[in-house]
């Protein structure tokens, strides 16, 4: 069974068209993700799914349920983890939790079972008894994460879950991500991280101004859209001028990236040691060479002719 | 156990509550520190009244007459250089009574003959009791000194013996003879019409059980409107409703849980206060079950009106502005700080449709007055009635003010 459909989705808010007929579906098991700039509509469909927001049209089913006609039962399978952390600072961890519980009509000993596993594998055992409000940004997260799953949803909702955490916490937090698929959970979530799209998902919705651009594996969109390989060739601050004459008279079209100059490249690997040879020949021997594959970022910039992160600011 | 929202959204408010400096602090350290403050400023030593003086003698007698009277505590006196000035005052409500001492107050009683005072009170049989009885009592005591002391006087300058018609007096049998003269002043009581001064007008700062009143009052107005406004702000705020609604919890147990809350916030905050003016003021009121319904009505009546200025407001922001200028403003046109006939009529007449007026009313009622179910029927059907459409009111507009959108 599908865990989510979503078919010809739109929302429109006033002039913007904050989704615009959108359709993608999610298998069980799957870690989803949509990346896209700010504004792409990313938490508007992840609301929409959760029940937050009704759309102006288009359909929305979780394992089944239209989550428009069907919301009270979609929601006991559904865990929404808002971009924001959304805790009560002068409660404990274990009192919001113990709330959010509630919510869900669960019973205490249950939850007691549930806390416990949880707080272990995201090792926040210790933070249980302090109040909120005294967590530092990532410890919330962990928690915020806590009480998105603390029924066992089969579906997972994670919007931008790895905003501002540092790139070990970053790390971490997929860790968690992969086991609770392991255990079952069928992933969406949403990111503007490139790399957390690709490291983390199997497929991935590239999303921009309400509208889906790509979708697919990460590995078949690079190939499809991401262009050619490239060589960064880093010269010596002094040369560079000569540098970029010497690739121009080799027959490349170098393109200027920072202290950089790229080259495309089909074979990159054959060509790296060609073109250092050539250019020590000519006394150039350059600072350092890279090879870049193409990544979700070339596929976003080719397909809409805008950069994801600049767009991001 | 199932864990049921209802009683947790509540469970949870009252912890936030109760570990949230600023709600302490404007729930129960401020009313009690207004309580501390003017009770011992005004009605520490029992009902004070204000006489408005005039001083028409301005002989040595009458100035010691009145600065005694002013030493008594009793009494706080102003004094005015005419009747029509002073008079004013009492119509005005803001004196209880008018002393007058007429010209020849002191040469009358220093000449052996009968002095006058007039006391005017206005018409209140409860104000008028109580002055006429402390200015007779004071009267009386200053009397008898004068009479002692002028007998003395006498005593020692009078010779031993007076020869009076036939026969000769012992300086003893005078003395035993001028002595079943009764009271030199002699005290005229007349009254001032002004009868919209009521008891209340008396009883407001120096009546101690009007403090329990102001505990209970304060909390259901004040306390009620504001804590029930951060009640569905805060979850706003942080975001935290986003949690409710995409749970199966229904919108209706969250708001149940929400008006549980409220009232538990607001029976623990009256109980306290309650407990510490009785503690500290010890006041004489007249306790009765009828208080219940009443202080439940005016809750629920403070908390449907907090919910629904939040949900008539375009933000958490705006909410608590409006919910706090509203909540000052019931307070002190409910006859809560000052009586009613001190505001200007056009306020008077607002003051009169608002339904925390009326409670403010039946409370001072039941507990200063000792009145019983008849007399606070209406000012209790009328905030039974009240508490019902505001929260009937938030009922219905819940559901719009929980969208995220
Ligand atoms: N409640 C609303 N009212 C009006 N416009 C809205 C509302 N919510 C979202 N929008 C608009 O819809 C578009 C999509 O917004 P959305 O929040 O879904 O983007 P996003 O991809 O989650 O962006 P971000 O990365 O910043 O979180 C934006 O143009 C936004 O301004
Ligand atoms: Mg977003």
């Amino acid at each position: 069974m599908k865990a989510l459909e979503v078919i010809d989705l739109t929302k429109v808010y006033g002039e913007v068209r904050a989704l615009d007929s959108v359709s993608l579906h999610v298998e069980e098991g799957e870690i989803f993700g949509l990346l896209g700039p700010n504004g792409a509509g990313k938490t508007t469909l992840m609301e929409i799914v959760a029940g937050l927001r009704t759309p102006t049209s288009g359909s929305v089913r979780v394992f089944g349920l239209d989550v428009l006609e069907e919301g009270r039962e979609a929601s006991k399978l559904i865990g929404f983890n808002p971009q924001e952390t959304m805790l009560y600072g002068d409660l404990t961890g274990w009192e919001n939790l113990r709330f959010v519980a509630s919510l869900y009509g669960m019973k205490e000993r249950e939850f007691r079972r549930r806390v416990e596993e949880l707080a272990d594998i995201l090792g926040v055992k210790d933070l249980l008894r302090k109040r909120v409000s005294k967590l530092s940004g990532g410890q919330r997260r962990r928690l915020s994460l806590i009480a998105s799953i603390i029924h066992s949803p089969r579906l997972l909702i994670l919007d931008e879950p790895t905003v501002g955490l540092d790139p070990d916490a970053r790390r971490d937090f997929w860790e968690v991500i992969l086991r609770l698929r392991e255990e079952g959970s069928t992933i969406l979530l949403s990111t503007h991280y490139m790399e957390e799209a690709d490291e983390l998902c199997d497929r991935v919705a590239i999303m921009d101004r309400g509208r889906i651009v790509a979708l697919g594996d990460p590995e078949e969109l690079k190939r499809r859209y991401g262009g050619m390989a490239k060589v960064v060739v880093y010269p010596k601050m002094k040369l560079a001028r000569r540098v970029e004459e010497a690739l121009s008279e080799m027959g490349f079209r170098p393109s200027r990236l920072g202290d950089g100059l790229v080259v495309e490249a089909e074979d990159p690997a054959g060509l790296t040691p060609k073109l250092i040879s050539e250019l020590s020949a000519r006394g150039l021997d350059p600072e350092r060479v890279e090879i870049r594959s193409p990544t979700l970022e070339d596929v976003f910039l080719n397909l809409t002719g805008r950069p994801l992160m600049e767009v991001m600011e | 156990m199932r864990l049921n929202p209802a009683l947790e959204v509540a469970r949870k408010d009252l912890l936030s509550f109760f570990r949230s400096k600023s709600t302490l602090f404007w729930t129960l350290a401020f009313p009690l520190m207004m309580m501390l403050l003017f009770s011992s400023m005004f009605g520490g030593r029992g009902a004070m009244f204000t006489i408005a003086v005039v001083d028409e003698d301005g002989g040595q007698i009458s100035r010691a007459f009145i600065d005694a009277l002013n030493s008594t505590n009793v009494t706080r006196l102003i004094q005015f250089p005419n009747e029509a000035e002073a008079r004013e005052q009492v119509l005005e409500g803001k004196a209880d009574a008018l002393l007058m001492i007429s010209e020849g107050f002191s040469k009358n009683l220093t000449s052996g003959r009968a002095a006058k005072l007039l006391l005017y009170t206005t018409e209140d049989p409860q104000v008028r009791t109580a002055i006429t009885n402390m200015v007779k009592g004071f009267v009386d005591a200053f009397s008898e000194e004068y009479r002692r002391r002028a007998l003395s006087e006498l005593e020692r300058t009078m010779p031993p013996s007076i020869p009076a018609g036939g026969m000769t007096l012992s300086r003893e049998e005078v003395i035993g003879f001028l002595e079943t003269f009764a009271r030199p002043v002699k005290v005229r009581i007349a009254s001032i019409a002004k009868p919209e001064v009521t008891s209340e007008t008396a009883a407001y700062w120096g009546e101690k059980g009007h403090w329990i009143t102001v505990m209970l009052a304060y909390t259901l107005i004040f306390s009620g409107m504001v804590s029930a406004a951060s009640l569905l702000a805060y979850e706003k705020l942080l975001g935290t409703v986003k949690r409710m609604l995409t749970s199966p919890a229904s919108r209706w147990s969250l708001l149940a849980g929400k008006l549980l809350g409220g009232l538990g916030i607001l029976t623990l905050s009256q109980v306290v206060l309650v407990a510490l003016t009785i503690l500290w003021l010890r006041p004489e009121v007249n306790w009765t079950p009828l208080l219940i319904p009443l202080v439940l009505a005016g809750d629920l009546a403070s908390l449907g009106l907090g919910f629904l200025v939040v949900e008539l407001s375009p933000n958490p922001k705006t909410a608590n502005e409006a919910v706090v200028t509203v909540g000052i403003m019931v307070q002190f046109v409910s006859g809560l700080y000052f009586p009613l006939e001190f505001l200007p009529d056009p306020l008077r007449a607002v003051a009169e449709v608002i339904p925390f007026t009326w409670a403010v009313k039946a409370l001072d009622g039941l507990l200063v007055m000792g009145r019983g179910l008849e007399s606070v029927m209406v000012p209790v059907t009328y905030l039974v009635v009240a508490a019902v459409i505001f929260t009937s009111l938030a009922v219905a507009l819940f559901p719009r003010w929980a969208r995220v959108e």
